[in-house]
C-alpha cells in the first residue's frame, strides 16, 4: 500500500482534470487506502447529486414550450428588395420621375430663343400686335351697327385701321 | 415526404450517435434556410427542452427562463444563416446565444425596478420562495443542492451547470463561455469546492 495520501488529487480526479499518469496513481492508491477511497466516494456522490438535481428540474409541458416558439424567420430577401432598401429605391425613383417630368413639360425656351434673338420677327410681332386691339373695337362697332357678320380677329382684319371703318349709324 | 420528419421527438435524437444527430440537425437547418416552416418547428422541438433547462438552471426562475428560451430561439432563427457548422456544433452555438441572453436578463433584473402595485404595497412577491412545481419535483436533498447552486456566483454556476449536467468538455465550455479551458478548470474547482463546503455544513448531507 502506498503511504502518501492523494487527498489533494481526488477532486481533480472526479472532475476529470488529471492527466492519465496521475489518474492511475489515484486509482491505485484508492484501491488500498480506506481514507482516500472514502473521500473519493464522497466527491463522486457530490457530483452525482448535483447532476441528478439538475436532471430532476421540472420542464414545462410540450404545450407550454410550444407557446414560446418564435415565428419562423421570414424568407430571405435580397438586399435590394429588403424593406428599408426597397423604400429608399422607390423614393429615389419617384424623385427621378418628377425631375424628368419637369424637364420634359416645361416651356421649350430653346425653340423660342431664335425668335427673340432675331430683332426682325420681334418687330413684326409688335407691328401686328397693335391692330389687334383695333380689331376688337371694330367688331364692337359692327355689332352695334346691326351687322350679322362679326369680323374674325385675324391679324388680317386687325390690320384695318380704325379710321377707315364706316361710322356707326347714329354716331354722326 | 421529407426527411427528417418534422415531428421527430427530441428523445429520438438524444439516442442517436453524435454524427447521426449532427447530420439530422444539419438537414433541418438547410430546410429552415430554404424557408420550410415545419423545419423551424422541428428544430425548436429538438432543442427547446435542453435550452430551457440550461436557462432555468442559470436563472432559477421559471418565467425568466421561458422568456430567455423564446428570445434565444428568435435570435437563432433570425441569424441561422450565420451559423457555421465547421466552427462549432449547433448545440454549442445555441448554448452561447442562450447564456448570453441569460446574462442580459440577470443584468436587467439586477437594476432595482418597482411596479406601481409594489409601491402601493399591494403585491410584494418574494422571489426567494421556491416555485411550487420546483418544490414538487425535487426531493429534500435535491432542494438543498438547488439552494447551494443558487448561492454560487453566476460565473461559477454557468461552469458547474455546463459541466455537471451537460457533461461538456472543458474546451467546449470555454468555447461557449468565451474563456480559456484553464479558466474553466479553475472555475470548476472553485464551484466544486464551494458546493462541497455548503452541503457539508448541512448535517443531512454527505
Amino acid at each position: 500500500m502506498e503511504q502518501t495520501h492523494v487527498f489533494n488529487l481526488i477532486s481533480d480526479y472526479v472532475l476529470g482534470l488529471l492527466p492519465v499518469a496521475e489518474r492511475r496513481l489515484v486509482e491505485r492508491h484508492a484501491a488500498d487506502c480506506t481514507a482516500c477511497r472514502q473521500q473519493l466516494v464522497a466527491e463522486r456522490e457530490l457530483s452525482q447529486r448535483v447532476r441528478h438535481t439538475l436532471a430532476a428540474l421540472p420542464t414545462p409541458s410540450p404545450a407550454r414550450l410550444a407557446r414560446r416558439q418564435p415565428p419562423p424567420s421570414p424568407a430571405r430577401v435580397p438586399l435590394f428588395f429588403q424593406a428599408g432598401w426597397y423604400k429608399a429605391w422607390v423614393t429615389v425613383g419617384v424623385l427621378l420621375a418628377i425631375f424628368a417630368g419637369t424637364l420634359y413639360l416645361r416651356p421649350n425656351t430653346a425653340a423660342n430663343a431664335p425668335v427673340w434673338a432675331d430683332p426682325a420677327p420681334y418687330a413684326l410681332a409688335t407691328a401686328t400686335e397693335q391692330p389687334t386691339a383695333t380689331t376688337t373695337v371694330t367688331a364692337t362697332a359692327t355689332q352695334v351697327a346691326g351687322s350679322a357678320e362679326i369680323p374674325s380677329a385675324t391679324p388680317t382684319a386687325a390690320a384695318t385701321p380704325i379710321a377707315a371703318l364706316p361710322a356707326p349709324p347714329g354716331s354722326q | 415526404m421529407t426527411w427528417p420528419p418534422a415531428e421527430m421527438p427530441a428523445a429520438a435524437i438524444a439516442g442517436m450517435p453524435a454524427a447521426e444527430a449532427s447530420r439530422h440537425t444539419a438537414i433541418l437547418i438547410s430546410r429552415c434556410l430554404a424557408g420550410e416552416e415545419s423545419a423551424y418547428a422541428a428544430l425548436y422541438n429538438l432543442y427547446a427542452g435542453e435550452i430551457y433547462r440550461l436557462c432555468y438552471s442559470l436563472l432559477q426562475h421559471r418565467e425568466d427562463a421561458e422568456e430567455v428560451l423564446q428570445d434565444a430561439f428568435e435570435y437563432a432563427f433570425r441569424r441561422l444563416e450565420t451559423y457555421q457548422p465547421r466552427k462549432s456544433a449547433f448545440k454549442t452555438w445555441l448554448y452561447r446565444i442562450a447564456i448570453s441572453r441569460c446574462r442580459n436578463k440577470r443584468r436587467r433584473k439586477w437594476l432595482p425596478t418597482f411596479s406601481l402595485q409594489q409601491l402601493a404595497g399591494d403585491d410584494i412577491s418574494d422571489h426567494t420562495v421556491p416555485d411550487p412545481s420546483e418544490q414538487a419535483a425535487l426531493t429534500e436533498q435535491q432542494r438543498q443542492v438547488w439552494q447551494a447552486l443558487k448561492q454560487l456566483s453566476p460565473k461559477l454556476r454557468e461552469t458547474a451547470v455546463l459541466r455537471y449536467y451537460e457533461g461538456l468538455a472543458y474546451a467546449e465550455i470555454g468555447e461557449i463561455l468565451d474563456i480559456s479551458p484553464k479558466t474553466v478548470e479553475s472555475r470548476m474547482r472553485l464551484a466544486h469546492q464551494a458546493l462541497r463546503e455548503m452541503l457539508a455544513a448541512d448535517p443531512h448531507n454527505l
